[in-house]
């Protein structure tokens, strides 16, 4: 026996048998494809709502673990931007500066048997002065006493954690082959340490500066020098350094880059809530109709003596129960699919922003905690109107639902007018250019809501038109389900507006993201000169550049129409380390050009100026003619930005510059990169493997590849950076269909009475089923046909609104029709879907039987 | 000779293992690094050997462990005295500094180094240390010659050329010192002939020579303070691969400069029950530079005053020393002259008072590791 508190005890006395919850379960048990399916509805979006929460807190704990792993615990770096510095300067710091707490710093990604991790290059010994713990490594006392030691001035030697050995099936003494992208090198596992938190550590490999200098190809070279320093180090250091070095605070630079994946965290997130919103939709609906259609038990129990009250709390606890069953789901769901997505939430941020070298999956008990109240919250607040109307039922009296359904064709404009408003207003907030990515979200919902409080006046007047062309074809059931339909506007415009989010949704995202795609395709046709590219790739042709023989013989390869070198580079500046390319092809020949100075494409060419891409000069608000300060060999040097070109490829932002330029700043860098440019009469495969057989001759030195290639390589890099994306739009398809389903499903089952009656005046079954699915049919080619434009309107937002404050990316618009067809499929589909149940319910019914209570 | 095997110890330990171990997180103990069992492809101090000048005050690559050990007693011009130690240490981590390493990788090193650098204030009774630790390559530190420099980071010993004068130059947070060293005595081969039995087994020894007395001139950098100094100093210099026996806990160590121009090196190993070992011992340098040895039955050390560091352990920081004709009270400057560093042990300037007269005849340098 349980005993029931307060309110329940009521009940209970009041109806002696706890009548009233027997009826909500036995509605409840009757109905087991409704429950189930609302349940559904609540634990997918929650589940959204938890697997993007966690991966994105999973994303940024492994982002601060990272950043503390690189530069946690220091002050200062000393950088250089292209490709490091010297180890001599590191010697130079201990011995003439004697700065103890200097640590020399190198990593890079690798692969070992297919996995890929991060080689952090270390110095123990200045590691144990520096007195920092890093997460996931050896605390100090064991770096300096434990094994690492023996990996000391071995260029083979490599260190791991035990776990992450054990996974790649190594032992201590082991060799085994570890890959960089342009070489493979056997190394040796000369120990494994024990980490406090093995996690942590399960995607590095540690090395001492000589072996990570060997097997990252990076001979003599550091990334930068770590530093601890008081502020009167600092000055001291400034006057000291050379001007081709740069004293960065580091703090500073990881806000910076904090901050900039920050705007992608919120991205996903409200992507999420936009699904939890579409899924509240759902409910709410769902829950309207389960009174609908109870309204006459909760009648008699009125008249028995129930209060309003009680009838009020009766469906509030209903869905609070309902909801916390589902929201329990919704968590264990999330939590799993959480595991999965943090991979490509990390994936993106490490294609964007920064290297991670940890990347671990941290589960945040609140998020999950937030899910649980979350879900039920929004169960219980999706129920508040519905459950009044409940407690506002009259004792016994039926209320004729036709008399309810004119009330509200009357007050259908009364909705729009709000609807209207709320649109206006939410473009309104879209129009300042910088304005904040969450005022971009607000403004989105706020549409979204504007547009739903239409759809009940557009469904009535589509409604309307399709009963006036259609009429002579479709027959009478035909106009009785659009009748229907339509004279039950106050449920169907409901159950639309849910359905046309869910659908929109699908169909903004889809647009946003094919466009996106799209742009990239287009923009990496136009900003990819040349046909081949021919790089360095030994520490030597690092070094050297392109031998004068290799050229010779390039030359004369028939069908090699020029060639020219370019540089990609790594470049320090005022904002951080940005990219630097650097060729010698006029301006107008490689460009996606956004913008540009009256004179940008001349100043360009003869190195008046550089151009900037988009993401920069949107994140740092900086205009065509402002400078921008770059690290050169001689120093911090301002450059005119004389233009601003597009580009996809880097969160943090790119520079480009004449050859003429960079000449004169950067003189001792070698020329690592070379672009051929093929006859186009001449047969590309042939001119390839006449220049490879050539590069076998210069042992590996050089690596060739087709623009075709490296095409191909951009998209899979974009196509994994924004996997996200495209599983959140699948999610969001799979939320819409389980609501279309779910909303038709109770909708029809909720008039089963009025099809008994239809019965009864001498229908067929088989007449009554296809009324049903007709109906079905057409409330969700209407939901599918009014989500278009505001999937249309959501993308437009997406695109030129959010993406441009998360990235600073804009896009040209592309209509992928696929998306558009997809959108009105699913919407169909799942009406029809959604009418199977209650058809086949409506065909076994006996007319009599139903009648009775009539 | 002295603490530094034990300080060496904290060196080895860090090298304790080369990839063959058995079980390579299993850390050795203090006793297993300093004795012989470790030792394969390092170069032994077995027999003894032909010391060149200046060649020997360089590196002495294929051994384990080197040092170059300065202590010394320095006035200013009014009278305030300091004691000053600064040592550089080397430990190899395995006998071949090229084993797997790349030609040409400039941080292919298989040495690591230490630094100690101390200050006894003694007109303030403080005293201060620093450490320091440093790879070798690429040329964070080392010792060569053609000219003569032996450094850690900018830690440095260096000269003009290959001789004296040198110059010794420390910087630390909170004390620098800038010290001109010029020798007054040829370089002193202690044991046989330079070299030095620790134990009764063949080569736990060390080759070993001293500069007993190095006129001493700089300055002291304190409390943003710079103080002109004069005095004295010695010098120690010692290679091996293994020394320490087993049955050998600990030491005590004198160097003394004598008024009357003599300096006495005594060293007193002890067991684990704290008695002094049978191969103890120390030598005697005449003011015209010849030396004499010194057996543990010439000599009688008897603790007098003891004084206890924060961790409980006693060092005794008086003494009474009774060699030939002589009864010497031996007496720290001031009680806590502790170098509270990574591993702990006493280093401090002492007085060598006669012990009936209470007159001063001498200064010196005593180390305890207990």
């Amino acid at each position: 026996m349980v005993t029931l508190p307060g309110d329940l005890y009521e009940y209970k006395v009041i109806t002696g048998t706890g009548l009233l919850w027997r009826s909500a379960m036995r509605y409840a048990l009757q109905r087991p494809w409704q429950t189930v399916l609302n349940i559904l509805g609540i634990t997918v979006g929650v589940m959204m709502v938890v697997a993007v929460d966690l991966a994105n807190n999973s994303a940024r704990e492994a982002f601060d673990k990272s950043l503390e792993l690189l530069s946690g615990q220091i002050s200062h770096q000393i950088s250089a931007g292209s490709d490091g510095l010297p180890d001599a300067f590191f010697t130079r710091v201990k011995t003439e500066l004697g700065l103890q707490k200097a640590a020399p710093s190198l990593s890079g990604k690798v692969r070992v048997n297919g996995q890929e991790l991060t080689l952090l290059g270390i110095d123990v010994i200045s590691e144990a002065a520096m007195q920092r713990s890093r997460p996931g490594l050896p605390d100090q006392v064991f770096a300096v006493t434990g094994n690492f030691i023996a990996a000391i001035g071995r260029t083979r030697s490599v260190v791991m954690e035990e776990s992450l050995a054990q996974s790649l099936g190594l032992e201590a003494g082991d060799t085994f082959t570890l890959s960089t992208m342009n070489a493979s090198h056997q190394a040796e596992l000369a120990a494994v340490f024990e980490s406090a938190d093995a996690t942590l550590a399960e995607n590095l490999v540690l090395a001492d500066i000589a072996a990570a200098q060997k097997l990252l190809d990076r001979p003599g070279r550091l990334d930068a020098i770590d530093l601890t320093l008081d502020d009167e180090a600092v000055a001291q250091l400034r006057s000291w350094l050379p001007a081709n070095l740069m004293l960065v605070e580091v703090q500073g630079r990881n806000d910076n880059l904090q901050q900039m994946s920050e705007a992608f965290h919120i991205n996903l997130l409200a992507m999420s809530l936009l699904s939890l919103l579409v899924a509240g939709l759902l409910i709410y609906n769902t829950v309207t109709l389960s009174v609908i259609q109870r309204q006459q038990t909760l009648g008699i129990f009125r008249a028995q003596g129930v209060t309003r009250q009680q009838v009020f709390t009766l469906v509030i606890l209903e869905n609070a129960a309902l909801g916390l069953i589902a929201s329990v789901l919704g968590v264990v769901a999330g939590f799993l699919l959480g595991r999965f997505l943090v991979s490509m939430v990390t994936a993106t941020i490490d294609n964007l922003y920064f290297n991670l070298p940890i990347n671990s999956f941290f589960v945040d008990f609140w998020v999950l905690l937030k899910g649980l109240v979350l879900g039920m919250l929004l169960s219980i607040a999706s129920a508040v109107l519905p459950a009044v109307r409940a407690a506002l039922s009259r004792p016994v009296t039926l209320q004729h639902q036709a008399a309810v359904n004119s009330e509200w064709q009357r007050k259908i404009h009364l909705l729009a007018l709000p609807g209207i408003l709320l649109l206006l207003g939410g473009r309104l907030m879209l129009i300042p250019e910088y304005g904040s990515l969450v005022t971009g979200f607000v403004a989105l919902t706020l549409m979204v809501f504007g547009f739903c409080l239409l759809v009940p006046g557009l469904l009535y007047l589509l409604l309307q038109l399709l009963l006036l062309i259609s009429r002579r074809w479709i027959g009478l059931p035909g106009v009785m389900a659009l009748r229907n339909a339509s004279s039950a506007i106050n449920r169907t415009g409901l159950a639309v507006a849910a359905l046309c989010v869910a659908v929109s949704v699908t169909v903004g995202v889809g647009v946003m993201v094919g466009s996106f795609r799209g742009t990239v395709i287009i923009w990496l046709e136009q900003s990819l000169p040349g046909d081949l590219q021919l790089t360095a790739a030994s520490a030597n042709t690092l070094r050297e550049g392109f031998p004068d023989e290799l050229l010779d013989e390039l030359d004369r390869i028939d069908g090699i129409e020029g060639y020219y070198f370019s540089v990609l580079q790594q470049v320090e500046s005022e904002f951080g380390p940005l990219r630097l390319g650097v060729n010698a092809i006029p301006a107008i020949e490689k460009f996606y050009l956004k913008e540009t100075s009256p004179d940008g494409l001349t100043a360009f060419d003869t190195g008046q100026g550089v151009f900037i891409s988009e993401p920069l000069a949107y994140l740092q608000k900086i205009e065509l003619e402002d400078s921008i300060s770059l690290l050169t060999e001689s120093g911090l040097r301002p450059f005119t930005v004389k233009g601003i070109f597009f580009d996809y490829t880097s969160g943090i932002g790119m520079v480009q510059m004449h050859d003429s330029l960079y000449e004169g700043y950067w003189a001792s860098q070698p020329r690592t990169r070379l672009s051929l440019k093929i006859n186009p009469l001449s047969n590309e495969d042939v001119v390839e493997t006449a220049i490879r057989e050539i590069l076998s001759t210069y042992d590996n030195g050089f690596t060739l590849v087709s623009n075709r290639q490296l095409r191909e390589i951009t998209l899979q890099i974009f196509d994994r950076t924004f996997a996200i994306t495209n599983v959140l739009r699948l999610l969001a398809i799979l939320v819409a269909f389980i609501g279309v389903v779910s909303t038709l499903m109770a909708l029809q089952l909720e008039r089963l009475r009025e099809f008994a009656i239809l019965r009864a005046t001498g229908m067929t079954p088989w007449q009554v089923s296809s009324l049903i699915l007709k109906q079905t049919a057409v409330l969700g080619i209407c939901a599918g046909v009014l989500a278009l434009p505001l999937g249309l309107m959501m993308s437009e937002v997406l695109i030129d609104v959010i993406n441009r404050r998360s990235f600073g990316w804009s896009m040209q618009h592309f209509l992928p029709e696929s998306v558009l067809i997809e959108g009105f499929l699913l919407a169909l589909i799942a009406a029809l879907l959604g009418g199977l149940y209650p058809a086949w319910r409506a065909a076994k019914i006996m007319p009599a039987m139903a009648l009775r209570e009539e | 000779m002295n603490k530094r095997f034990f300080l060496m110890s904290l060196l080895l330990l860090l090298a304790c293992s080369n990839g063959e171990e058995e079980n390579p997180r299993q850390r050795l103990s203090a006793a297993e690094v300093l004795g012989s069992s470790d030792v394969e492809g390092f170069l032994r101090a077995s027999e003894p050997r032909r010391f060149n000048f200046p060649q020997d005050h360089a590196a002495h690559p294929g051994f384990r462990n080197e040092w170059w050990y300065f202590t010394g007693n320095l006035e200013t011009q009014n009278g305030r005295r300091f004691g000053y130690q600064v040592t550089f240490f080397s430990s190899a981590i395995r006998p071949d500094a090229d084993d797997n390493c790349e030609v040409g990788n400039a941080w292919c090193t298989n040495a690591i180094w230490m630094g100690h650098a101390a200050i006894s204030d003694i007109s303030s009774e403080t005293h201060m240390a620093a450490e320091i630790f440093s790879r070798q390559e690429p040329g964070l530190a080392g010792a060569t010659l053609n000219p003569f420099r032996v450094w850690i980071n900018d830690w440095q010993l260096f000269s003009a050329d290959n001789e004296f004068p040198w110059e010794l130059e420390v910087i630390t947070d909170e004390f620098a010192l800038s010290l001109n060293l010029t020798a007054e005595k040829s370089p002193v081969l202690q044991g046989t002939n330079g070299l030095s039995q620790k134990t009764p087994e063949a080569g736990n020894a060390s080759y070993y020579y001293s500069v007993t007395r190095i006129d001493t001139r700089g300055q002291v950098y304190l409390d943003d303070q710079r103080h002109e100094v004069n005095g004295t100093s010695w010098l120690d210099r010692e290679w091996s691969t293994s020394a320490l026996g087993a049955d050998q806990t600990g030491w005590d160590w004198f160097s003394l400069q004598l008024d009357d121009g003599k300096e006495l090196m005594y060293y007193q190993l002890r067991d684990t029950n704290g008695n002094a070992h049978p191969n103890s011992g120390g030598n005697l340098t005449s003011l015209m530079g010849t030396q004499s040895a010194i057996t543990p039955q010439q000599m009688r050390l008897e603790e007098e005053i003891y004084w206890q560091a924060p961790d409980g352990k006693q060092y005794a920081i008086g003494w009474h020393m009774i060699f030939q004709e002589n009864d010497w009270l031996i007496q720290a400057v001031f009680d806590d002259q502790l170098m509270d560093v990574t591993f702990q042990y006493w280093e401090g300037a002492v007085e060598v008072l006669d012990s009936s007269s209470g007159v001063l005849v001498g200064r010196g340098y005593l180390e305890m590791v207990r």
